[in-house]
C-alpha cells in the first residue's frame, strides 16, 4: 500500500485536522458501526488520530486536535458530571505539575489548597448570594495568597521535610474546617450545600418574559421597576441554551472554557523565562542560583501559581458538585492529584489532563473483588482500590515517565523498531518530526537500524 | 482541665508507640532514602494477622505474636524484593507513588478480609490501673511504654554490636565500598525492609492494645509517626524516639489546654512542628546533606 504524502499545513489547520477526523471517527464508530458510547469515544478517537496523523505526520497535534474533539463530545457520550469532575481535576492536576513537576517542589497538600478555592466560593454563594462567576477570582486569589505562605517553607525544607509540612496543611485544613471554633463560618462537619439553591436577587430593570412567575414584575402599582426573580446557586445555562443544553452539560461547558483558558496560560508560562528557571532549579538549585535564578523568587512563584489553579480548581468544583464538606477534601483526595500527574506524565500538561482522566475514570469504574475459598473459611471482599494500587505500582515500574512519557517514546521504542522491521514499506512512517526518519531513509541498509535513545526532556 | 502530669504520662505512651513507627520509617530512609507511606498498612495488615493467629485460631499470645513478627519480616523483605527493587534508581516521586500504591493494597486487603466491628487484642497483662501518688497509669499503657523502650534498645543494640548490623550501617553509608568489602548491599535493603516491617507490627500490637483493633487503626498513628520522624530527623534512630515522645506529649498537653480543646490538637501540633522545622531543617537531630556540586 503506498503511503500518502503528508499535506505540509500551518499548524493551526493541523489541530483541526486532528480534531474534525476525532469527530468523524466517533461519530463513524456511534451511527454506522452503531457501538456503545464509550467504545465509539475510544476507537473514534484512535481511529481520527490515525488518519489526521497520516495526513499531517503531525503527531502531537493530531493527539491534541483529536482530544480537544472528545471534550466535544464527551458530555453527550458520558455522564456530564463526571466528565466535568475530570476536567476540574485536571485544572488542579496541571497546577501542581507546575510546582512538582517543573519546579520539583513536593506537594502532598494540593487538597489543602483546593478546600480554599470551593469553600471561599461556596460561602460566597451560600452566604452572602454572590453569583457564582464573581466568586471565582476571589476564590483563585485567596488560595494564590495560601499558597504563597505555603511556599515560604520551601525555601528551607526540601524532599521528604516538605514533603511533610505540605502533608501536615492537607490534614490540618480539614480539621480547623470541623473545628466547632470556626463553624459558624464554615458550616463545620455537614459543609455547605450548593444544589437546588436558589437565590433571590433584586431585578434592577424591567425584564420582558413570556415567563412572570419566576421573572420580575414589569411594573409595580407605584409605577416603580424594581422587582425579585431567582436564580440557581448553581451555574444553569441562559434562555437562548435551554433548549439545547441541561444544567450540566452548561456546567461542563464552563468549566471547560476556563480549563481551556488555563491550559494557554500554563503552557505559556512553561515556555517563558519562568518556566525555564522552574526547571533549572528543580534540575540544580546551586547552578540555577549561579545563572542569577532567585531561588526565594521561584520557589515562592512556583506555589502562588500553581495554588492559583488550585483555587480556580476549587472554585468549580464547588458549583459543578454544589457541595461542599470538609471530608471532601481527605488525605487521599491531595494524593490522588499527585497520582495523576505521576501516572500522566511529570512536566506534562496534555499529561496531567490525561492522568486525571485515568483517575476518575478508574475511581468510577474499576469493580470491587471477592474471593472465597470456602476450604479454609477465607472471604474477602476487596474494594477498587486495591486494582488502583495495583496499577499504580505496575505503571511506576514499567513506565515510569508516566503516559506522556509512554507516548512520546513510542516512536523510539522496541515496539515501533519491530513494527518498522516487520512491515517495510511502514519505515516511511517514522514520524518526519524525528531527525533519525531521515537519515534510515537514506540508507536503505539500515532498514529498522535501533534509533538513538529516548531523550529525558518530555512534552507538554 | 489543667494540664497535668497525667496528660504527659498519657502522651509518653502514646508517643512511645508514633516512637516505634518512626524508628520503622527511619530504618527505611537512612538506607534507601524512601519514605515508606506503606508502613502503618502493612502494619495494620499484620496486626489482623495477629488477631487471626490468637484470637480466632486461639493460639497461645507470645507464640502468635512472635508468629507474626515472622510474617511481617517476610513480607517486608517481599515488598522490598518485588516491588521496590525495580524502581530502586527511579526519581523520588516515583517511589512515593509506587508506596502510596502499597498503602492502597494493603489498605483494601485488611478491608476486605477483616470486616465486622472493632476487634480486641488485649495484652495477657490484664486490665485495670496502677495507681502512683495522684495518678492513675493503665497497665496497658505501662506495658507499652516499656515494649517501646525495650524495641528500641534492640535495635540499637542490634546495630551496635552485631555484625550484620554493621554490614547494614556500612551498606548503608558507603554501598559501593560496602559491595567491595564483601557485603551484599541487595541483601541488607531486604533485610532493612524487614526489620522495619517487623518494628511496624509490633507497633501496630501495641496501639491495638491501646485502642482496639480495626482495618483503620494505623492511619492516623502513621501520620503522627512522620511528623514524629521528621521533627526528630528522618536520619537519626534516636531522633525518631525523641520525637516520638515529643508528638506523644504535644498532642495530649494541646488537647488538654482549654484554648485549643481536643478538636484543634491535631493542628496545633502540626503548627508546632512545622515552626521546628522551619528552625531545624533537617530535625533537631538529623544531619544536613552535604552534596559535592
Amino acid at each position: 500500500m503506498p503511503m500518502p504524502k503528508p499535506l505540509s499545513l500551518p499548524t493551526p489547520l493541523r489541530y483541526i485536522v486532528g480534531a474534525l477526523a476525532g469527530f468523524l471517527g466517533m461519530m463513524l464508530c456511534y451511527w454506522v458501526l452503531v457501538l456503545n458510547e464509550e467504545p465509539s469515544i475510544l476507537l473514534g478517537t484512535g481511529l481520527g488520530f490515525l488518519v489526521a496523523w497520516l495526513i499531517t505526520r503531525d503527531r502531537m497535534r493530531s493527539i491534541i486536535g483529536a482530544l480537544a474533539a472528545v471534550t466535544l463530545v464527551a458530555p453527550f457520550f458520558l455522564s456530564a458530571y463526571n466528565v466535568t469532575q475530570i476536567v476540574v481535576l485536571a485544572i488542579v492536576a496541571i497546577g501542581l505539575n507546575i510546582v512538582t513537576g517543573y519546579a520539583g517542589q513536593i506537594s502532598l497538600g494540593h487538597g489543602a489548597l483546593v478546600a480554599v478555592g470551593a469553600y471561599t466560593t461556596a460561602i460566597l454563594v451560600y452566604d452572602y448570594a454572590w453569583v457564582w462567576w464573581w466568586t471565582i477570582p476571589v476564590a483563585a486569589l485567596l488560595a494564590t495568597g495560601v499558597g504563597f505562605v505555603v511556599g515560604l517553607p520551601s525555601l528551607r525544607l526540601s524532599g521528604p521535610y516538605l514533603a511533610m509540612a505540605t502533608l501536615a496543611m492537607a490534614i490540618v485544613l480539614p480539621m480547623m474546617i470541623k473545628s466547632n471554633k470556626t463553624q459558624d463560618f464554615t458550616h463545620g462537619v455537614q459543609g455547605i450545600q450548593l444544589e437546588s439553591l436558589q437565590r433571590v436577587r433584586e431585578c434592577h430593570r424591567v425584564r420582558l418574559t413570556q415567563d412572570p412567575e419566576t421573572r420580575c414584575p414589569t411594573r409595580l402599582q407605584d409605577g416603580s421597576t424594581v422587582g425579585y426573580y431567582f436564580v440557581d446557586a448553581q451555574p444553569s445555562p441562559p434562555d437562548f441554551l435551554k433548549d439545547y443544553l441541561g444544567p450540566e452539560e452548561y456546567r461542563y461547558f464552563v468549566s471547560l472554557a476556563i480549563a481551556a483558558v488555563m491550559v494557554y496560560f500554563a503552557n505559556r508560562l512553561v515556555r517563558s523565562r519562568h518556566g525555564r528557571a522552574f526547571v533549572a532549579l528543580r534540575d540544580s538549585e546551586v547552578a540555577a542560583q549561579v545563572m542569577g535564578i532567585s531561588l526565594a523568587r521561584y520557589k515562592t512563584l512556583a506555589f502562588a501559581v500553581s495554588a492559583f489553579f488550585a483555587g480556580v480548581g476549587g472554585a468549580l468544583y464547588a458549583v459543578s458538585v454544589g457541595f461542599v464538606s470538609p471530608d471532601n477534601f481527605s488525605l487521599s483526595f491531595s494524593l490522588a492529584f499527585l497520582v495523576m500527574i505521576v501516572l500522566g506524565g511529570l512536566q506534562s500538561i496534555l499529561g496531567s489532563v490525561l492522568g486525571a482522566a485515568i483517575v476518575w475514570l478508574l475511581q468510577l469504574n474499576v469493580p470491587s473483588i471477592k474471593i472465597e475459598v470456602r476450604s479454609i473459611g477465607f472471604y474477602g471482599d476487596f474494594a477498587p482500590q486495591i486494582v488502583y494500587g495495583l496499577v499504580l505500582i505496575l505503571v511506576m515500574i514499567f513506565m515510569p515517565h508516566g503516559l506522556a512519557g509512554f507516548f512520546y517514546n513510542l516512536p523510539h521504542s522496541r515496539f515501533a523498531a519491530w513494527l518498522r522491521r516487520i512491515t517495510p514499506r511502514a519505515r516511511e512512517l517514522a514520524p518526519a518530526t524525528a531527525a533519525h526518519g531521515g537519515a534510515s531513509a537514506s540508507q536503505p541498509g539500515a532498514a529498522g537500524g535501533s534509533p538513538p535513545a529516548a531523550p529525558g526532556d518530555q512534552p507538554s | 482541665m489543667n494540664v497535668g502530669l497525667q496528660d504527659i504520662i498519657n502522651g509518653l505512651a502514646q508517643g512511645g508507640v508514633y516512637g516505634i513507627v518512626a524508628l520503622a520509617l527511619v530504618l527505611i530512609f537512612r538506607s534507601t532514602g524512601i519514605i515508606n507511606f506503606a508502613q502503618g498498612e502493612m502494619a495494620t495488615f499484620c496486626t489482623l494477622l495477629a488477631w487471626t493467629f490468637i484470637v480466632a485460631n486461639g493460639w497461645p499470645y507470645w507464640f502468635g505474636f512472635t508468629l507474626t513478627l515472622g510474617v511481617a519480616f517476610l513480607l517486608g523483605a517481599a515488598v522490598e524484593r518485588v516491588v521496590v527493587r525495580p524502581v530502586e534508581k527511579a526519581p523520588e516521586l516515583v517511589i512515593v507513588i509506587v508506596t502510596l500504591g502499597l498503602f492502597l493494597v494493603f489498605e483494601s486487603l485488611s478491608h476486605g478480609i477483616y470486616t465486622g466491628p472493632i476487634k480486641q487484642l488485649s495484652w495477657p497483662l490484664g486490665e485495670g490501673a496502677v495507681r502512683v501518688g495522684d495518678l492513675f497509669i493503665g497497665k496497658a499503657r505501662i506495658g507499652v511504654l516499656v515494649a517501646s523502650l525495650l524495641i528500641m534498645l534492640l535495635i540499637f543494640a542490634f546495630f551496635r554490636y552485631t555484625k550484620v548490623g554493621l554490614a547494614m550501617r556500612a551498606a548503608t553509608s558507603n554501598p559501593n565500598a560496602a559491595r567491595l568489602m564483601g557485603v551484599s548491599v541487595d541483601r541488607m535493603l531486604m533485610l532493612g525492609w524487614g526489620l522495619s516491617s517487623m518494628v511496624g507490627a509490633a507497633a501496630g500490637i501495641f496501639v491495638a492494645n491501646l485502642t482496639g483493633l480495626d482495618p483503620s487503626l494505623m492511619l492516623g498513628v502513621l501520620i503522627y509517626a512522620f511528623a514524629a520522624a521528621v521533627v526528630g530527623g528522618l536520619t537519626s534512630p534516636f531522633g525518631a524516639v525523641v520525637g516520638g515522645l515529643i508528638v506523644g506529649v504535644l498532642e495530649n498537653i494541646a488537647g488538654a489546654t482549654s484554648f485549643i480543646g481536643s478538636d484543634l490538637k491535631t493542628p496545633a501540633a502540626f503548627l508546632i512542628i512545622v515552626l521546628v522545622l522551619l528552625v531545624r531543617p533537617n530535625g533537631l537531630f538529623g544531619r544536613a546533606r552535604v552534596v559535592r556540586v
